[in-house]
């Protein structure tokens, strides 16, 4: 017989019982109540929610003929009317329909619930809960009655998505607690529908029963500000070797070194209640651990998911870090429930053949650990707070200048002795070495950029559905600190391109040039001279210089019938809102990008060139100088003021020969060099408007200046010295003084203002064009 | 008299200690907390492109700082620098952070406790004058002082005003 059989079987003897019953027998509804007893205790299906109201009247009906026998006779018929409508109404339940409003009699208190539309797995959690209650309730335990009330409150609200307040929480936990002593006296587990819950999908049922015990005491913001901290090292970690599995599929050390970092942060998160977060590492970990036994195969789709993981765990790591930053709650991330779900169906798998399989090439390749890569990593390091060491390397630059300051007043020590001159000497070196350490600190190697730049690569290509292979050599390269930073967005924009653009559509395209199907992207770094230089390059289609030249035409860059030489025209790409893609991508053709990487390039004091064949590829050449700290420097007097002359920029210095000035007209003053003329200016017209008298070069110096292939000269009166100095950056609003590129102390403890050519070459030729004779 | 002083200005000023200076015959105050040091002139670099109060810039102990000639921007005649010539090593919040500013003036004078009593209302001259730079008046042994609100004085806007020499 099915519940719902019986159920109306005991409805139907209980409607008999009260009929039966003798109005004036006082002892009339004790039979009924012996009735009702089996319908308060029938084991409910959640399902049918009609069980819940038929138990609801029941139980309502009891303690309604409770309270009626207790006082006494008068009350036995009223009492008996009611009860025996309820039954009528309960029986019209039973058969499925609704019973009308009346029917359940008013005085029974029996509230029809407005039924609310509770979502199937609420559903259940909502009805065991009042299920619970009713029991309690009936058993006499009150406590365990309202508590279990109280949650089936909470699970009703969740259910329509409303807010919940913390109180509520709070109470209901508190309920419980009572309810608990009241049950047991001891500490009972954690009650069957509390346990039930953590298979639906609400915000309860991912608190990790230790963890949200301790959820108060750990929410320290320093502590959590470390955590944050460390979780994204172990999340760029992570993707690290990941990468080295998704190329070697055999390398055990790169999936333990994944592996681990998941299984930290398992006990990292879960100690500062991130339950989020806890859960996507805990299921991501066991998905591992599966992968280590060889339970499970590395394929394409689980590295996929391995990717995610990782991408959501450094979302939300930035969350955590956004709300300490901000002082608000953790915000959600989208989609993370629907990745872990994944990431279950995936584990749970049951092994396949292929599991013998990988373990054996997880055991054959145990030639596993990279020497090279280990030892790479074995280097100790030590963290360091970045402002004391910026400090410590202003003092060293301060050493420096105070030495040089010395040193140029030793020359005029008639009185030194021979001790004086071997200890400056001395002081010298140490203060050379200093420096050179001080320099070192703040360099740091390519590396890290690098691998940043494989995942980016990695995702793109596959974005584009094109086989890419991406190689990066020179990872040691050092340069300084402040500069890695600035080069992510260049080089990321950079990549995308070649990948966008640079590489042929299809495979099938490459096979018709006669290339490999997997395209080649490099990037590769390696000191020359004083500076950096990073390639960036791929065996792409190159440039199309027809292409460009029709956009540049179109765009007025170029004007019509002027053809300028093929590395102009490829210099084209760089101008603002130049584009020649077909089809704005979500990744570029926008025509923003390769202005801004130059700029950005530039902005470093460095260069960009491009170098390109038409079907065999493009190379992207970035010179960067190693540190901006210090630079070389000719000094030049002009009055009575020295100014210093960035050595790089300096072609040459001339006295020249009266033959050689002349003034063009209508564009000043110039000299011939080598059968080119050079416009010349002079410092005091740039800088206070006004040209001294009789500044026509005779006599003076003419400092030959270049940058990105113009030139122009500065008249001095004479040049000086030749110094390395410590650059100083003007502040308090004068940083952006045009042609001054900053400031130094020269070693008579006098400030000296330091030139910008660059500038200097661009006013000067566009004052020449100016230039009224 | 004093209430229609101050109903006309606002009492900007705090009681304190100040460090007083002159310019010309006139002595001004700052508050003392926003004085980092006192130095004799030094050489002052020129700055190209930057408003004709700002003398240029020195050295101090390593840190180049800018000196802005007050004499210049109260639109007082030039003067030559004298041995009691000094500059005021001021600090004032920026944006940024904290900055340090020179301060060419004639002299120094004493550090004063100058206290609330003794602080008036800085008066109101009418039209467009703008005295938002002045704290308040003070009556010392005979002698008003004018209290400055350094901040105002070397106001974000005439250094942007460099930003817009370009």
């Amino acid at each position: 017989m099915s519940v719902n059989e019986a159920i109306k079987e005991l409805i139907e003897n209980l409607s008999m019982e009260i009929v039966m019953a003798d109005k004036n027998d006082g002892a009339a509804l004790t039979p009924i109540l012996k009735k009702l007893n089996p319908l308060i205790l029938i084991p409910l299906n959640p399902s049918l929610v009609n069980q819940t109201r038929i138990l609801s009247a029941a139980a309502v009906m009891h303690s309604y003929a409770k309270k009626a026998e207790e006082s006494g006779n008068g009350s036995i018929e009223k009492a008996l009317d009611v009860l025996s409508r309820a039954a009528a109404a309960m029986q019209v339940i039973a058969d499925g329909n609704q019973p009308s409003e009346a029917a359940f009699p008013p005085e029974l208190g029996l509230q029809e619930t407005k039924e609310m539309p509770l979502k199937t797995e609420f559903a259940s959690l909502y009805l065991s809960l009042k299920n619970l209650s009713l029991k309690a309730k009936t058993a006499g335990k009150k406590e365990t009655a309202a508590a279990a009330a109280l949650f089936a409150v909470i699970i009703e609200k969740l259910s329509n998505a409303e807010a919940l307040q913390n109180e509520e929480l709070l109470i209901s936990m508190e309920a419980w607690s009572g309810a608990e002593m009241e049950l047991a006296g001891k500490s009972m587990p954690m009650p069957k529908t509390q346990e039930q819950s953590s298979t639906v999908h609400s915000p309860l049922s991912t608190v990790h029963p230790e963890a949200s015990e301790q959820a108060g005491l750990n929410t320290d913001p320093a502590l959590l500000a470390e955590f944050v901290t460390e979780a994204m090292e172990h999340a760029e970690s992570a993707e690290k070797n990941m990468l080295r599995l998704e190329k070697e599929k055999g390398d055990k050390e790169a999936l333990n070194a994944v592996f681990r970092v998941f299984h930290t942060l398992k006990s990292l998160s879960g100690f500062f209640g991130l339950d989020e977060i806890y859960l996507l590492v805990k299921e991501t970990e066991s998905l591992l651990s599966k992968i280590r036994k060889g339970e499970l195969a590395i394929s394409e789709t689980l590295m996929e998911l391995l990717f995610k993981s990782v991408d959501y765990l450094k979302k939300m790591t930035a969350n955590v870090s956004a709300s300490l930053k901000n002082n608000t709650e953790i915000a959600r991330e989208a989609g993370l429930f629907g990745h872990v779900q994944e990431i279950k169906y995936t584990a749970e798998r049951k092994p396949s053949v292929l599991s013998a399989v990988s373990e054996a090439c997880l055991v054959n390749t145990a030639k596993d650990a990279k020497p090279q890569a280990q030892a790479a990593a074995m280097k100790e390091t030590v963290k360091i707070d970045s402002q004391k060491l910026d400090r410590l390397i202003d003092t060293i630059g301060e050493i420096v200048i105070a030495e040089s300051m010395i040193n140029a007043g030793a020359e005029s020590a008639a009185s030194a002795s021979g001790g004086y001159f071997k200890n400056l000497s001395h002081l010298n070196k140490t203060t050379r070495r200093l420096h050179e350490l001080g320099l070192a600190l703040r360099l740091m190697p390519l590396a890290a950029v690098m691998q940043k730049m494989e995942r980016i690569v990695r995702d793109q290509a596959r974005l584009h559905n094109k086989k890419i292979n991406f190689t990066a050599s020179g990872g040691e390269t050092e340069i300084d600190r402040s500069v890695v930073e600035k080069l992510q967005d260049p080089l990321v924009h950079m990549l995308r391109n070649a990948v966008d653009h640079g590489i042929e559509r299809t495979g099938e395209d490459r096979k018709k040039a006669g290339k490999p199907e997997t395209a080649e992207i490099r990037i590769n770094a390696f000191h020359r001279g004083g500076n950096v230089v990073i390639e960036v390059s791929d065996d792409g289609k190159g440039l199309n210089r027809d292409r460009i030249l029709a956009a540049g035409i179109e765009n007025g860059l170029i004007e019509k019938g002027k053809i300028p030489a093929d590395q102009d025209i490829y210099d084209l790409i760089f101008k603002p809102g130049f584009s020649t893609a077909a089809v704005v991508t979500d990744t570029s053709g926008r025509g923003v990008g390769m202005d801004v990487v130059k700029r950005n390039i530039e902005a470093l004091r460095g260069r960009v060139d491009i170098m390109t064949i038409k079907g065999e590829g493009t190379k992207f050449s970035i010179s960067l100088p190693i540190t901006t700290a210090i630079i070389e420097v000719i000094v030049a007097r002009l009055n009575d003021e020295k100014y210093m002359i960035p050595a790089l920029s300096i072609v040459e210095s001339v006295r020249p020969s009266y033959g050689s000035i002349m003034t063009v007209a209508g564009k000043g003053l110039m000299i011939k060099l080598r059968g080119s003329l050079v416009p010349v200016f002079s410092l005091n017209k740039l800088f206070y408007g006004k040209k001294k008298e009789k500044e026509d070069a005779v006599g003076q110096t003419v400092v030959v200046v270049e940058d990105n292939n113009k030139r122009a000269g500065i008249l001095v009166d004479e040049l000086v010295d030749r110094q390395q100095i410590v650059v100083k950056s003007l502040s308090n609003g004068m940083e952006n003084i045009p042609g001054i590129a900053g400031c130094t102390i020269m070693s008579d403890g006098k400030v000296g203002l330091i030139i910008d050519a660059a500038e200097v070459i661009k006013n000067a030729t566009r004052e020449k064009e100016e230039a009224i004779v | 008299m004093k209430a229609a002083a101050e109903l006309d200005g606002k009492k900007n000023a705090e009681a304190g200690k100040y460090l007083t200076f002159k310019l010309d015959s006139e002595e001004y105050g700052l508050k003392i907390q926003k004085v980092k040091e006192i130095i004799g002139v030094m050489s002052i670099t020129k700055v190209p492109k930057t408003p004709d109060y700002v003398r240029g810039v020195i050295n101090l102990r390593g840190m180049v700082i800018p000196v802005v000639d007050l004499r210049e921007k109260f639109g007082l005649a030039a003067v030559i620098d004298t041995k009691e010539t000094c500059i005021i090593v001021v600090e004032i919040m920026k944006a940024a952070g904290i900055v340090s500013t020179g301060l060419l003036v004639d002299s120094v004078s004493e550090v004063a406790d100058i206290g609330e009593k003794d602080i008036e209302a800085a008066p109101v001259f009418g039209g467009d004058t703008n005295t938002s730079y002045i704290l308040g008046m003070a009556k010392l042994r005979g002698g008003i002082k004018i209290l400055l609100d350094i901040e105002n004085v070397l106001s974000t806007e005439e250094i942007v005003e460099i930003e817009k020499l370009k």
